[in-house]
């Protein structure tokens, strides 16, 4: 209450419920893991899920930072289409938890696998295959962990940047930094501060409660993530004026372009009042037969000493400190409607319009959608079909969504998890594609920075509806999401290192006590070393996401498939069609790096990089495993056959 | 020499994986198929655009429409084809019933 009078927005308060529950609930189940095999309770709850913590696990891991920060911004900039972009979620929880959960749950029991090296492993008695298989998933798991990371910390960075409290620690933080070298290359104190207490957070719950305190939080997390979506629907549709009138407005729109401005302040103006923060509108010079026009500054713009043009500060590598860089409204009802702030003027220097859908109106209705860089636009049909395929194929070859699939109690408790989850993304994603349609009439102009138009949609609407600390609660559902995310990377890379290689190569006779010894320290390990790289983290941080994320399933769906389904499948066609997967994934990235300079990978005939290498991965299995010695007739019963007695 | 019998888990699985796919490909075909005759543009030509229950009529068709169907298809599945199957004990429950940690 005390933190409501000091003017804070409730976000902190929000915040540290939120961390208190999740510790609880750690607590709870560092006792229930107490009496229990150690390995098989921490890592997999003792198989034991039912119908809620199974459906909810599973919605909360696959749901990342991407779904409330990264999907909510691309509905906001490409329009109608990216309803399409997320379509193939119709079909996600009865393809991924159907296609493969029985034979998953059934085979590990069987063999006693808690980790998916493990099962595969087991499946075809070879440690060199275990060996393959933890490798790539901590290879790819540790790229994934330090881009979550960085993604917790901006997240929770924009939750608590309106908080006093917080700017006086992040104060407190820069000092600091300054003695630490190695603190002080991170690109901002604040973004230190939530990245410590982030990855601290996410760390102790993780290593004190294992995999039934990430399940329990998972559960709590996934009700926050939904509640924020029911409580935005009908405020966002209400504040634009009804549904159909947002689309009839979406249809007139046309895009942006992308602008460099000079910006100068009225000689009138008194020189210490000459600021223009970030995200302002100015107006701009009628030039030749056009009226005055309107733009929108991507960054904030400082007066040097006497001087009335704004410029950047720092300036940039490339270009023009005076030149900088906006957005150009082409809406007329728009330009009409925004007040600028007085006082400045901007004269467009450089003006970049979109490389598809420039001037065109229904862009954003329409595919392909509107690209300030394609020219083929946001999703022609191949990607169209490409990120059908991929959302579901994708999600079923996550090793995250596997283990959940070792733990649930028994085939009852999959079926109705299906159902479950099947209303519940129902309820988040097509909702979520109407509310940000909606944010275009409500928010215009943020393509300056399309990331933030979640936590200012949240804001804008819970202000207009007078209980603004329902925003701390919305904010809360991307910080829930990544942090659900993490816990259970967190674990599958700890597991894959304790049981995989520690327990079934080094030390197979180890005692309980070491072995909980060396999971304790494992993830903790792993955990502050995902954090101390994520101090100076790579760029690209949504590519990373994605990169890693389809990097996974190419290389494993179609081996952990085959092997549950094909008797004819073997040990040399389940390392060869892996590492096939991998290795074409992995050549068009670098391939994409070295011809675009940027983590972009070669799309041949505009199909995404997963569609190929799952193609070529699923070629060599059958190929392979046809070409060579079916697996001994034993290890087929064991796996295929009705062996009761 | 008898043939042996198939584990009927992996068969009823099998039989439960085929399903799935074949949804899934019905809802390609039907998604994409409303989408490039009546929601691709790729020349931005289109002057108008007919709008259902305030969605775009392609949306409403091509994605809110099979988006309902799966919802229905997944109810079926889940009550009256897909088979409660006994998927057995694990091994880890054995040992763990074997080790002496203190009951909380």
């Amino acid at each position: 209450m005390i933190l409501f009078a000091e003017g804070s927005t409730g976000a902190l308060v929000v915040f540290l419920i939120y961390m208190v529950g999740v510790f609880v609930l750690a607590a709870f189940s560092n006792r229930i893991l107490k009496g229990k095999n150690f390995l098989g309770e921490y890592f997999l709850g003792s198989r034991s899920l039912g119908v809620w913590a199974f459906a909810l696990t599973f919605a909360a891991t696959s749901a990342s930072g991407g779904s409330f920060v990264g999907f909510p911004s691309k509905v906001y900039s490409h329009g109608w289409v990216v309803a399409l972009w997320i379509g193939s979620y119709m079909v996600v929880p009865i393809l991924v938890m159907g296609l493969l959960g029985k034979r998953i749950n059934q085979l590990s029991r069987k063999t006693g696998a808690i980790t998916i090296p493990d099962l595969m492993r087991d499946r075809f008695n070879s440690p060199t295959l275990g060996g393959m298989a933890t490798f790539l998933l901590v290879f790819f798991m540790t790229f994934n962990l330090i881009a979550q990371f960085k993604a917790g910390s901006i997240i929770l960075q924009s939750l608590l940047q309106d908080e006093p409290i917080y700017q006086s620690a992040a104060a407190m933080t820069g000092s600091v930094m300054q003695h630490v070298p190695y603190f002080s290359g991170a690109e901002s104190p604040g973004y230190l501060l939530c990245l410590i207490t982030f990855a601290i957070g996410v760390i102790l719950y993780t290593t004190y409660g294992g995999f039934r305190a990430v399940v329990w939080t998972d559960v709590m997390q996934g009700i926050v993530m939904v509640a924020g979506v029911i409580i935005m629907l009908p405020l966002a549709i209400y504040f634009a004026g009804g549904l159909e009138s947002a689309t009839e407005q979406v249809a007139d729109m046309t895009p942006p372009n992308r602008v460099k401005v000079r910006v100068t302040a009225a000689d009138t103006m008194n020189p210490s009042d000459r600021v223009v923060p970030f995200g302002v509108w100015l107006r701009t010079e009628s030039t030749e037969g056009n009226k005055p026009g309107l733009v929108r500054v991507e960054q904030a713009i400082t007066f040097q000493g006497d001087s009335n043009v704004g410029q950047l500060v720092p300036a940039p590598k490339e270009g023009s400190e005076y030149a900088i860089p906006a957005i150009e409204i082409t809406v007329p009802s728009q330009i009409e409607s925004i007040e600028p702030l007085a006082g400045y003027h901007a004269e467009i220097v450089k003006t970049e319009p979109y490389a598809f859908g420039a001037g065109e109106k229904n862009v954003y209705l329409n595919g392909p959608g509107p690209s300030f860089d394609h020219e083929i636009g946001f999703l022609p049909l191949s990607l169209a079909v490409s990120f059908f395929f991929m959302w579901t194929f994708s999600g079923a070859g996550q090793p995250g969504n596997m283990v959940r699939q070792m733990a649930f109690k028994g085939s009852k408790t999959l079926r109705y998890g299906i159902l479950t989850l099947c209303f519940y993304f129902s309820i988040i994603y097509f909702p979520l594609v109407l509310v940000f349609c909606c944010a275009r009439v409500i928010l215009p102009g943020w393509e300056i920075y399309p990331d933030r138009i979640m936590p200012e949609l949240a804001k804008s609407l819970t202000e207009s509806a007078g209980f603004p600390w329902v925003a701390g609660l919305l904010v809360a559902a991307p910080f829930a999401a990544v942090m659900s995310t993490v816990d259970s990377f967190l674990l599958i890379s700890s597991s894959a290192i304790v049981r995989d290689v520690y327990q079934r190569n080094i030390a197979p006779n180890a005692s309980e006590a070491t072995i909980k010894r060396m999971t304790y320290i494992a993830t903790f390990a792993i955990g502050a070393a995902a954090m101390l790289a994520a101090v100076n983290p790579p760029k690209y941080l949504q590519d990373i996401i994605v990169f890693t994320g389809s990097g996974l399933s190419t290389s494993f769906l179609v081996p952990i498939a085959l092997m549950l389904y094909w008797p004819r499948f073997n040990k040399i066609g389940a390392m060869l069609s892996m590492l096939a997967g991998f290795a074409s994934y992995v050549v068009l990235y670098a391939w994409g790096y070295f011809t675009f300079n940027k983590m972009k990978a070669i799309q041949p005939g505009n199909f995404h990089p997963f569609m190929i290498a799952m193609l070529a991965s699923l070629i060599t299995a059958i190929v392979v495993s046809l070409l060579t010695k079916p697996s001994p007739p034993e290890m087929t019963e064991r796996f295929f056959y009705d062996n009761k007695k | 020499m008898k043939e042996p019998k198939y584990d009927p888990v992996y068969l009823h699985a099998t039989r439960e994986a085929w399903v799935i796919l074949g949804l899934f490909a019905v809802l390609l075909v039907w998604a994409m198929g409303v989408y490039y005759f009546d929601g691709y543009d790729p020349e931005a030509t289109k002057t108008s655009v007919a709008i259902v229950l305030g969605m775009p009529r392609w949306v409403f068709w091509g994605i809110f429409a099979p988006w309902c169907f799966s919802i229905l298809c997944t109810v079926a599945f889940v009550f009256f084809f897909m088979k409660d199957d006994d998927l057995g004990e694990s091994l880890d429950d054995e040992a763990g019933d074997n080790n002496e940690a203190v009951q909380p």
